[in-house]
């Protein structure tokens, strides 16, 4: 591998992340965990791996980077020798670089988009909307939280905020959606507020950002969001066929805008993300079309005490 | 699938255990095939590294190279390969081209007492052996065969660390270059 101290490093991290992934994978089809709870958190400890375990090994223990340390089962800096035709090392490592800070993008762009768009002044939600929202909080015990209704025809439907938590719905999507599906969206976007999942997401963003060059992390970080949507879906308390229907006329609704004419090859770099999301939303329906929740694992904290060592104990031993 | 209330405890709390240690024990196999790539790939004996430059091969032997002083223009510096080995004793091998560009010399040392691993070395066979004078310490002169090119070999201990150096060249310039050889400056 190179010798350079943060190409070392960030070739550590992806390899530690990789290491890591697949452990947790092992772990996940082992254990038999089919709870999304149970799997955003194993894929959550194996993105730390990078995030805090690498850098640890990496800067308190430099020993393990010497040629005669004893624990060391696989050294990158030997396959710096390997050459796959005219790319060398550091050029698989650039490539690598790009590919992570390419999956990145595709997601913040996106993102920083949605929030520089100019939805309208909101407005007082209509009354019906008020009150499924107050049935809805009701029902799961909860007060509503604060509620931004944008007169827009874009249907959007989500929840923000880390400490003033709301919900933001447009009209758009009100039109969209009939009062069975509307409920069962409200629940649904209520259950991410319950799980604190705005603030998930905003702690994803970050670690993403410090991993820019990793394209594991940005790959794990992904999962972890699907799993946060696959666990809001599960505590939606509603109808699940309902929630199938509104997740899947949102989607339509978000395919059908206009395509994107800022670049010539725009549209055609954006299908193949485009056909991930609607992967994403396929696999969302086929659960919720499922009668009920999967079990949480038994000796959850334990056994992810234990993933975490193995993982940690991968981690090491990969120099 | 199983339900949970139909899970026997025992059973599970088994496989919270066993999973992650197989899971680990597993990787750590994996893990140290994958190692195996890279020589695999080059062809060469495991465990046996490259090097990119001396510098590289001293951190990497936590030790300073024995080197010729005297080292005769026609050849080609540095080292055209720099191959090593860590273990006891650790060793290093170079090898330098003349200036044609055709292989004429290789110098491996040992960082400590021992002979120079083979791996280190090409087969050659031993035409003949005599004992040579390589300054204050007694060496071993030999002829040998390597790579069909009949070659002189000779063998030494200095500080503590065996030493060899096989080259093509002239029975005088090898000599010279061993007599010469200290620590990097």
């Amino acid at each position: 591998m190179p010798s350079g101290t943060w190409a070392s490093l960030a070739a550590q991290s992806t390899a530690h992340a990789l290491i890591a992934a697949l452990a947790a994978e092992a772990l996940i089809a082992l254990w038999r965990a089919r709870s999304p709870e149970d799997r955003l958190r194993l894929r959550l400890l194996a993105l730390l791996i990078p995030l805090v375990v690498t850098p640890a090994l990496y800067f308190l223990l430099p020993e393990r980077r010497e040629e005669d340390f004893r624990f060391s089962f696989l050294a990158l800096r030997h396959f710096g020798a390997l050459r796959a035709g005219p790319l060398g090392p550091r050029a698989a490592l650039l490539l690598s670089g790009a590919l992570s800070a390419a999956l990145l993008a595709v997601d913040l762009v996106p993102l920083a988009r949605g929030r520089g768009r100019d939805f309208g002044r909101a407005a007082l939600g209509p009354p019906e909307l008020l009150a499924a929202l107050a049935e809805v909080a009701a029902a799961r015990g909860l007060h509503a939280p604060a509620l931004r209704f944008v007169p827009s025809r874009a249907a959007a439907l989500y929840c923000a905020g880390v400490r003033r938590r709301e919900l933001v719905v447009s009209e758009g999507a009100l039109l969209l959606l009939d009062p069975a599906e509307l409920r069962a969206a409200l629940g649904h976007e209520l259950a991410h507020l319950e799980a604190h999942d705005p603030a998930l997401s905003w702690a994803l963003v970050l670690l993403r950002g410090l991993l820019f060059f990793n394209p594991v992390a940005q790959v794990l970080a992904r999962a972890v969001s699907r799993d946060a949507e696959w666990r809001a879906d599960e505590r939606a308390g509603a109808d699940r066929l309902a929630l199938a229907s509104a997740v899947l006329k949102l989607h339509r609704a978000g395919l059908s805008k206009a395509p994107l004419r800022s670049f010539p090859l725009a549209r055609r770099i954006a299908e193949p993300f485009r056909r991930a999301r609607s992967h994403d939303v396929a696999a969302r329906c086929r659960r919720l079309l499922e009668p009920s929740s999967p079990p949480v694992m038994p000796f959850r904290a334990a056994r992810l005490a234990l993933a975490a060592a193995a993982c940690a104990a991968l981690a090491f031993i990969v120099t | 699938m199983t339900s949970p209330a139909t899970r026997d405890p025992r059973a599970e709390g088994l496989r919270s255990v066993l999973a992650p240690l197989a899971v680990t024990l597993l990787g750590a196999a994996l893990l140290a095939a994958l190692d195996g790539l890279p020589a695999l790939v080059a062809g060469e004996p495991r465990g046996l590294r490259r090097a990119a430059n001396l510098e590289e091969a001293e951190r990497a032997l936590h030790a300073r190279l024995v080197l010729p002083a005297y080292f005769p223009a026609s050849l080609r510096w540095p080292p055209h390969r720099i191959r090593y080995l860590v273990g006891q004793p650790s060793a290093v091998a170079l090898a330098v081209d003349a200036q044609d560009g055709s292989p004429h010399l290789l110098l491996a040392e040992t960082t400590g007492p021992g002979a120079v691993p083979t791996e280190l070395l090409p087969d050659a066979p031993v035409l003949s052996r005599s004992p040579v004078a390589v300054g204050p310490a007694q060496g071993m002169l030999s002829r040998v065969v390597d790579d069909g090119v009949v070659t002189l070999e000779v063998e030494w201990q200095l500080g503590g660390r065996s030493l060899l150096l096989r080259s093509r060249g002239s029975l005088d310039e090898l000599l010279r270059m061993a007599r010469s050889a200290r620590e990097a400056p």
